[in-house]
């Protein structure tokens, strides 16, 4: 990995002087990826919720991509942002096409003298869903392809806004 | 490309990945808020006909209401009714319907019941708990299929509950018939009041018709009450129906019924 520019008032600087940002990032990210949800199934799962696989899934993949979304942060300044935008990008689309294979969520629960079971499939909203990491794949691409042939021109630009 | 404006598309589409990859997750949500509204109520029966000798077709209506902001679309119910054992008694579907935001509709299923079997035989005297089993096929916002399963106890009530059938001394007549007197009653528990005749016939030892007579319900017969009524049966002179079958057919405003046979003292 090739930094070019760490002292340019850039993400880099800012995470020398305050290195919490992105231990606070990771936590925030943790908690709406991974924390919230799974303890949304959890809950649930005590009310006739159930998953078509382990509720702790959901925590890993949330983690998964939190962790990947401070890397990608984390990288900003350096040449392997382009890369690794590209990888979190794949890893998210791996994992919405994980979540839309195994996805089945089944709740039982009474209404008046009925149990009643209603089951929810994946379906083309897992479709809809990949839209978001395959736009952010081609974003990688083009930083990718920016700092390869003009690897000062991205630093410029975002010291420039700063 | 020039650097400038790669730069440009590589920031727009990095954004336009977060504001999207935000705003579908903010649609799911929305979806899944909107989807916990749907309230779902059946109502069985309604009504019935006669569908044919010993078919009656039962009417039910199945009311949702979907105040959420998405359709549900491609909704359908199929219905089973089961004894308690799990014999099969009774099924039915509704049509394909389209429920659209904000709205209630009231959904009317069908449901066959082949009387002629064993088991929905029983059905015509006895009052039983059955089981309802209901499967709902939809799509919830064109995006996520919805399967519900529905399962409950459904208390029976039978049309003609405790038949009983009292025979008179026979007697000749002058034209020289026999003239059995005879008496039935029963108490409707079919929610659906149910009035007509009954035919009945007489068959001798080695099958042979004797004769027969009919009797009539006046009134409607409305769940919970009694009936009883009488008639004189004409019967062949010679024709030994005694430890013959009393056949009783019944055929009425909904119901169209053999009723089980009896054996003539």
């Amino acid at each position: 990995m090739r930094v070019s520019d760490q002292a340019a008032g850039s993400t880099a600087a800012q995470l020398k002087e305050h290195p919490w940002r992105a231990i606070l990032g990771a936590a925030l990210l943790l908690v709406l990826f991974g924390v919230i949800p799974t303890a949304i199934v959890l809950y649930k799962s005590t009310q006739g919720l159930s998953l078509g696989f382990n509720p702790w899934v959901i925590f890993s993949l949330g983690a998964l991509v939190s962790v990947l979304t401070i890397l990608v942060w984390v990288s900003r300044p350096t040449s392997a942002y382009g890369p690794l935008k590209i990888v979190s990008s794949i890893s998210k689309i791996g994992i919405v096409l994980l979540l839309g294979a195994i996805f089945s969520v089944s709740y039982t629960f009474t209404s008046g003298n009925a149990t009643v079971t209603a089951t929810v499939g994946s379906g083309p909203i897992f479709v809809l869903l990949l839209a978001a990491p395959l736009v952010g794949l081609l974003s990688g691409g083009l930083f990718t392809v920016l700092d390869h042939r003009f690897p000062e021109f991205r630093r410029g630009q975002e010291r420039a806004r700063q | 490309m020039k650097p400038r404006k790669l730069y440009r598309a590589a920031r727009i589409s990095g954004w336009t990945a977060i504001i999207l990859g935000f705003g579908l997750l903010g649609f799911v949500a929305s979806i899944a808020v909107s989807a916990g509204q749907i309230t779902y109520e059946g109502t069985l029966p309604t009504s019935s006909r006669s569908a044919g000798p010993n078919e009656m077709v039962i009417s039910a209506v199945t009311t949702i209401s979907n105040p959420g902001i998405y359709s549900l679309q491609g909704f359908r119910v199929n219905l089973h009714l089961l004894t308690s054992n799990g014999t099969l008694v009774a099924y039915g579907s509704s049509n394909t319907t389209v429920l659209g935001a904000r709205s209630t509709s009231q959904v009317p299923i069908e449901v066959l019941a082949d009387l002629s079997s064993p088991a929905a035989g029983l059905l015509i005297t006895t009052n039983a708990t059955l089981v309802v089993q209901a499967w709902v096929n939809a799509t919830y916002a064109g995006l996520f299929p919805v399967a519900l399963q529905l399962h409950e106890d459904y208390p029976w009530g039978a049309p003609f509950v405790q038949p009983q059938y009292a025979f008179g001394v026979a007697t000749q007549e002058a034209n020289g018939s026999v003239s059995l007197p005879i008496s039935m009653s029963y108490q409707n528990w079919f929610p659906v009041p149910e009035y007509g005749t009954f035919d009945l016939g007489v068959l001798s030892v080695n099958g042979s018709n004797c004769g027969g007579g009919k009797i009539s319900t006046p009134f409607p017969v409305a769940q919970g009450q009694a009936f009883s009524g009488s008639t004189d049966l004409t019967l062949r002179s010679g024709c030994d129906f005694h430890g013959g079958k009393l056949q009783v057919h019944y055929s009425g405003l909904l119901l169209s019924l053999e009723l089980p046979s009896v054996v003539v003292p």
